[in-house]
């Protein structure tokens, strides 16, 4: 009883502080163990977004059926949503969202807003790479150097050098030096990549989760890549996330094997999995304001949070929910 | 207007002849029973919905539920984008302001999912498009996706355009399913009926026709037969029951029951959705009706459909599925070729057979599923996958399921018979093959042979499996299973008008043989048919017929009686007996004929020589008696228009005014008639006795050119003069004279020492250099003038792709004597044959040659041709076998008479 009595001062407090830091989580809800085709009492999914930290959600995205994959918020506070019909974007703080997309871009599953240029947004989608860069007016296909059946799972821009890309397509990495014009392989061919994240603090250090091989680590700028499993259990690799603050420790979120966590920049990974219901954990997200906050959003278990670095884990919400896409921004819209 | 008073009087014949009733007979009557059915029903669709409003039945009941739906979310996004504005654009006369204002915000207000199938697609932008044209001045904000009801239109019409474009160029990637076919019909029928755009209208007919066209010839009394794209395992084990039914029952009038009532079985859907359908102004081609009812003659089709757009795992987009299907009166077999085509709900191949009893097929598959298979079709992260499709449709991972697609499932069919050959990765999901036969059967015997024969009314089936199995004996069916991971059976089937009784087939299949080897390397089937056709294949290898590779690429989009295309050309043409609908997705343009394009033209032949052998005993009819020009009367059947000794080595023809000329080139001169063959004039002299060929110029028929063991010869009075055009030639023997496409004065000579070239009408010739003696024929593109082919006398073929200039040996054909060559007109194809060669065909101008034809009774190609109007028919004369004739661009041919018969030259001739 004491604890729980602990867990929830530690918790009130925490949302006053956060809300001072202005952060806003986006969760995105592809589907749902609970979402049945024709069934009315559907739970519902898509956008939400939560200025508590994660103690209260806001449903902003889209009042029926709609897979949503992934939403990203650019620095002017537009909001972008990956999405089955394409991609959304909102200019008004979630009010009401347009397709931005015809019908060339489908199955969008994440989008990528330049980190200074908020009217450039990359998605990467079942089809390959689109980019706008006129705020969604128009969208082109970048696909030109990608293998045949382009699919991409993530897109990554450089912080530091944003014409920078890099694709994680089915079949390894590909980077483009030129925003996305042409793509070159940059390794791990055969590979199916997942996740793609850059070191907070050391630009040429990246990291990768991969579908059968676990986790890879290069330390040039992506040109040599190192396996870095040690500990890691299981090899299929859906999310890695960064301690901004101490950018040694590293999460990764597995298919089966719920959360790892390396102190060590992954040189060695150990299970963080008390009280994680549902081990397949697609979405991570530390809390840049307490980094001890870690989220973890599962495949039909709904949305997980830790208060403390990952040694205990507790169901916040979206039960049965199918959590593709966890992201954080301080932007305000304007 | 011939053709129109033709066609009226057809139409006319067809409604009063019992046994044709006409498509539209059918249609109005079971039209008006559909919305008296459903303006009488209360189920809550939107169907039943808008033929009450139409009928006055019910309207509040109707006002009230139309309500409800403009926010029920059960409605899925795409069901709801088209079926509403359906409902709407049928009905918005009748309704309240407010409820049409309610209907044009619940595209505002819902969430309209577009989906990620074919179908899904189709039915979302039909509906945009409908909406945006209905309500075209909206802003943005009155839409759900934020777009202007211009913007919606453009990009509505723009993937719909896209539709059209990649499923007339390569196919659906749902192809024949018979559950999603009306999200295809539903949508081109209202696309039809309303889309304000003339050129949006006439699309939607010609993809209605297309589709209607692209199920008709598969349709066998209401059961969609063969292999199918998507199809769910109640339907698949019990066909007639499908969704497809209450539309078959609509167009096609069979099967013979009312699809929301009683359908054969217990109902799985009712009929609702015809309800667009019963209101349509479309009306099917009478010709379509007819190609789905007719069954009189058995019949091949073969198809190219592509598989739906594959995301990951594999080279392309869209791979292509080949699909073979056997059609006769009784039952259908039908298959796709084998491996992953379709996620989860793949049924490969099956022989549905006409019966008064439900579950009337039989056949096997392999139930296979994994996360990798679906993750070549769906977004989702791949070990999660399995269990995901697996709420929605939760036969996926069941071991007992009557639908899969399987990467270790091949087939090879012919015609009534085919080998379905299984290879399974041991540790493979389900490692079993499981068959389906209905426990209803008249008969069911395992003979002692492993042959398992079944009597299924006037079909037989004979099921011969190569390894052990056990059977599960059911109620309504007895499963067979085999846990052998390298397998595969053999079925032929056949017909009691075939065999007699049962007990016959018994009686054959306690002898027939099955040839078979399996290894850690290969498995291998041999098998012979009951029609003594060879069957050859092995497991991801060849497959052969008769000895003769079976090439895919030879399916074209449609090769049958029925329908005919080849992939990519867009251009569809449906056939029925007199009638041709020629769709052209190219032009958008539809040309409905009476009268095939064959007859526009009459087959006729220069024959040298006769040596009528025992004609009957090798299988041939109608030997030839005689020598001379014949004109074809009927399949076999061929009249000499001359006097039956004259030694005919050519002929050509011309139009003098109104009159109509046929001229042949024979032994002892240049024969002319002006009245059909009635009576013959000979034109030349002693000096040009033996006429080798004859080349009539295309526009001044007072002048013509022969060709002689003594040189070129020319008339320019109507044939009373004669002058020798030898000049610049230096030997005397021309097999062979023609007239240039570019110019009517350029003409090429096949010498006995080169080609020659003349460019002033044979006054002045140069020779070409081919590099070669003895030239025998040549020929030009018909639409490149720069490209010539000649056939040599032992060196095969030379082409020239400069007009002449410079020559090169053309590629692999049999350098050895090739006396034909022959261009379709499109000069896509060309063909050539000679001594011992067979038929060989070039798709590039002679580059490279595959063999197409070889029958080792004819000894020598003499002559070829392709019809003007069909670049699929192809004729072959030969030196003492007579004609042969392939409709399908030489995949099959058949002979076409005159066995005997030593065929110098085949032309087709416009009809005089």
């Amino acid at each position: 009883m004491f604890r729980w009595i602990v867990i929830f001062i530690l918790f009130i407090n925490f949302s006053l502080m956060v809300s001072a830091q202005n952060e806003t989580i986006y969760m995105s809800v592809l589907s749902s163990q609970k979402h049945q085709w024709g069934n009315i009492e559907n739970p519902v999914i898509g956008i939400f977004r939560s200025s508590d930290a994660g103690r209260t959600w806001e449903h902003i995205g889209w009042q029926g059926y709609i897979r949503t994959f992934y939403t990203e918020t650019g620095p002017d506070g537009t909001i972008w949503a990956g999405c089955g019909n394409g991609v959304l974007r909102s200019g008004d703080n979630g009010k009401s969202f347009t397709i931005t997309t015809g019908w060339e871009v489908t199955e969008a599953l994440k989008v990528r807003v330049h980190p200074y240029r908020p009217e450039i947004v990359y998605a990467a989608t079942a089809y390959g790479v689109y980019k706008t860069i006129d705020n969604g007016n128009t969208w082109r296909e970048m696909n030109n150097g990608l293998p045949a059946l382009p699919f991409t799972s993530d897109l990554l821009i450089d912080r530091y050098d944003p014409l920078k890309v890099f694709a994680a397509t089915e079949d390894g990495i590909y980077v483009s030096p030129d925003g996305a014009g042409t793509w070159n392989r940059a390794g791990l061919k055969g590979n199916g990549i997942r996740t793609i994240v850059q070191h907070p603090t050391t630009a040429s250090v990246l990291y990768v989760g991969t579908e059968e091989n676990g986790i890879y680590v290069a330390k040039d700028g992506g040109l040599t890549w190192n396996q870095i499993n040690d500990g890691l259990e299981h090899l299929t690799v859906y999310s890695i996330a960064i301690n901004v603050s101490n950018p040694d420790i590293v999460y990764a979120g597995t298919h089966g094997g719920g959360v790892y966590r390396s102190i060590n920049g992954g040189s060695t990974w150990q299970q963080v999995i008390d009280g994680l219901t549902n081990l397949d954990v697609h979405a991570l997200l530390i809390l840049p304001s307490d980094s001890n906050v870690v989220f973890a959003g599962t495949l039909n278990g709904g949305l997980f949070i830790s208060y403390n670095g990952g040694d205990n884990w507790f169901f916040n919400s979206q039960d049965g929910g199918q959590i593709w896409g966890l992201s954080v921004t301080t932007a305000k819209p304007e | 207007m011939k053709k129109i008073i033709l066609l009226l009087f057809i139409l006319g014949m067809s409604v009063n002849t019992d046994h044709t009733i006409g498509a539209q007979t059918i249609f109005e009557e079971r039209a008006e029973l559909t919305l008296q059915a459903a303006a009488a029903d209360h189920e809550f669709n939107l169907y039943v919905v808008t033929a009450k409003l139409l009928r006055g039945t019910d309207r509040e009941e109707a006002l009230r539920n139309l309500r409800e739906f403009t926010n029920d979310q059960l409605l899925g996004g795409m069901f709801f984008a088209y079926q509403m504005i359906g409902a709407y654009l049928y009905t918005h006369d009748l309704l309240p302001v407010d409820l049409k204002e309610e209907i044009r915000l619940a595209y505002r207000d819902r969430t309209i999912y577009r989906g990620d199938t074919e179908n899904h697609w189709v039915m979302y932008y039909t509906g945009i498009y409908l909406a945006a044209q209905t309500w075209p001045d909206l802003d943005e904000t009155e839409w759900f996706n934020g777009k202007s009801s211009p913007a919606n239109l453009i990009e509505a019409e723009g993937w719909l355009r896209e539709w059209f474009r990649i499923t007339a160029t390569i196919g659906q990637g749902e192809f024949d399913s018979p559950t999603y076919l009306m999200t295809f019909l539903n949508p081109m029928l209202l696309l039809y009926e309303f889309a304000e755009d003339p050129n949006m209208k006439q699309t939607a007919e010609l993809m209605l026709d297309f589709l209607f066209a692209d199920y008709a010839v598969k349709n066998l009394r209401g059961n969609y037969g063969g292999g199918h794209s998507r199809d769910y395992p109640q339907d698949i084990i019990n066909p007639l029951t499908a969704p497809d039914i209450p539309w078959s029952w609509l167009y096609f009038g069979e099967p013979d029951f009312l699809p929301w009532d009683n359908p054969m079985g217990e109902p799985r859907h009712s009929g609702w959705n015809i309800v667009f359908a019963a209101l349509s102004s479309y009306r099917l081609p009478d010709l379509i009706y007819h190609i789905a009812t007719d069954r009189s003659e058995p019949y091949v089709l073969t198809e190219t459909k592509r598989t739906r757009n594959i995301i990951r795992f594999a080279e392309e987009r869209n791979l292509p599925v080949y699909k073979y299907t056997y059609m006769t009166e009784d039952y259908v077999l039908g298959s796709l070729h084998g491996g992953i085509l379709q996620p989860i709900q793949q049924h490969t191949w099956d022989v549905t057979f006409v019966s008064d009893k439900p579950y009337n097929t039989i056949f096997t598959l392999h139930p296979y599923y994994s996360g990798m298979e679906l993750a070549m079709f769906f977004p989702e992260q791949k070990k999660f996958l399995a269990d995901e499709v697996d709420r929605y449709h939760k036969v996926y991972t069941d071991p007992d399921k009557w639908n899969s697609s399987s990467p270790y499932e091949r087939t090879m069919q012919y015609k009534n018979a085919i080998i379905v050959l299984y290879n399974i990765e041991p540790g493979s999901q389900h490692p079993h093959i499981d068959g389906f036969f209905p426990k209803n059967l008249d008969r069911r015997v395992e003979l002692h042979n492993r042959w398992i024969v079944s009597e299924a009314g006037d079909t037989y089936i004979a099921f011969y499996p190569l390894r052990d199995y056990v059977w599960t004996e059911g109620e309504i069916y007895d499963r067979w299973r085999s846990f052998e991971l390298q397998n595969g059976v053999v079925v032929e089937v056949g017909r009691k008008s075939e065999y007699g009784s049962f007990d016959n087939f018994i009686d054959h299949f306690s002898t027939a043989a099955v040839e078979y080897e399996i290894s850690d390397q290969a498995i291998r089937v041999v098998y012979t048919t009951r029609n003594n056709d060879s069957m050859e294949f092995i497991y991801d290898g060849e497959r052969r017929i008769n000895g003769k590779e079976l090439r895919f690429e030879d399916y074209g989009f449609f090769t049958s009686p029925f329908l005919r295309s080849q992939t990519g050309s867009r251009i569809v043409e449906i056939t029925y007996g007199e009638q041709t609908r020629v769709l052209d997705f190219n032009k958008n343009t539809i040309t409905h004929t009476v009268g095939s394009p064959e007859d526009d033209y009459i087959l006729h032949c220069a024959v040298l020589f006769s040596v009528p052998k025992e004609a009957s005993s090798l299988g041939y009819a109608h030997p030839a008696r005689s020598v001379g020009l014949f004109r074809r009367t009927g399949d076999d059947d061929w009249v000499n228009m001359h006097h039956p000794n004259l030694f005919s080595n050519g002929l050509d023809y011309s139009r003098h005014g109104d009159t109509f000329r046929l001229y042949i080139a024979g032994g002892n001169g240049l024969h002319r008639s002006s009245d059909g063959g009635e009576t013959w004039k000979v034109l030349t002299g002693w000096q040009t006795e033996d006429i080798l060929s004859v080349a009539t110029h295309p526009h001044d028929s007072t002048i013509v050119y022969v060709s002689t063991p003594f040189g070129v010869f020319r008339t320019s009075d109507d044939g009373r003069t004669w002058q020798r055009k030898m000049e610049g030639m230096k030997r005397w023997y021309v097999q062979k004279v023609i007239i240039g496409t570019q110019s009517d004065e350029t003409l090429y000579a096949a010498a006995e020492d080169d080609l020659y070239i003349s460019y002033d009408g044979g006054n002045n010739w140069q020779p070409s250099d081919v590099g070669v003696p003895e030239i025998l024929f040549v020929v030009q593109n018909p639409v490149d003038e720069k490209i010539l082919l000649v056939g040599t006398e032992d060196h095969g073929v030379y082409v020239s792709f400069d007009g002449g200039q410079t020559w090169i040996s053309a590629g692999n054909i049999p350098k050895t004597a090739i006396y034909a060559v022959a261009y379709s007109n499109d000069g896509q194809n060309v063909y050539a044959g000679g001594y011992q060669t067979g038929v060989w065909r070039s798709a590039d101008n002679g580059r490279s040659w595959e063999m197409i034809w070889n029958d080792e009774d004819v000894e020598a190609i003499y002559a070829l041709t392709v019809h003007p109007d069909d670049n699929q028919y192809i004729v072959a004369g030969t030196n003492g076998s007579g004609l042969f004739e392939s409709f399908d661009g030489g995949l099959t041919w058949q002979h076409a008479g005159l066995f005997g018969a030593h065929v110098q030259q085949i032309k087709f001739i416009p009809r005089y």
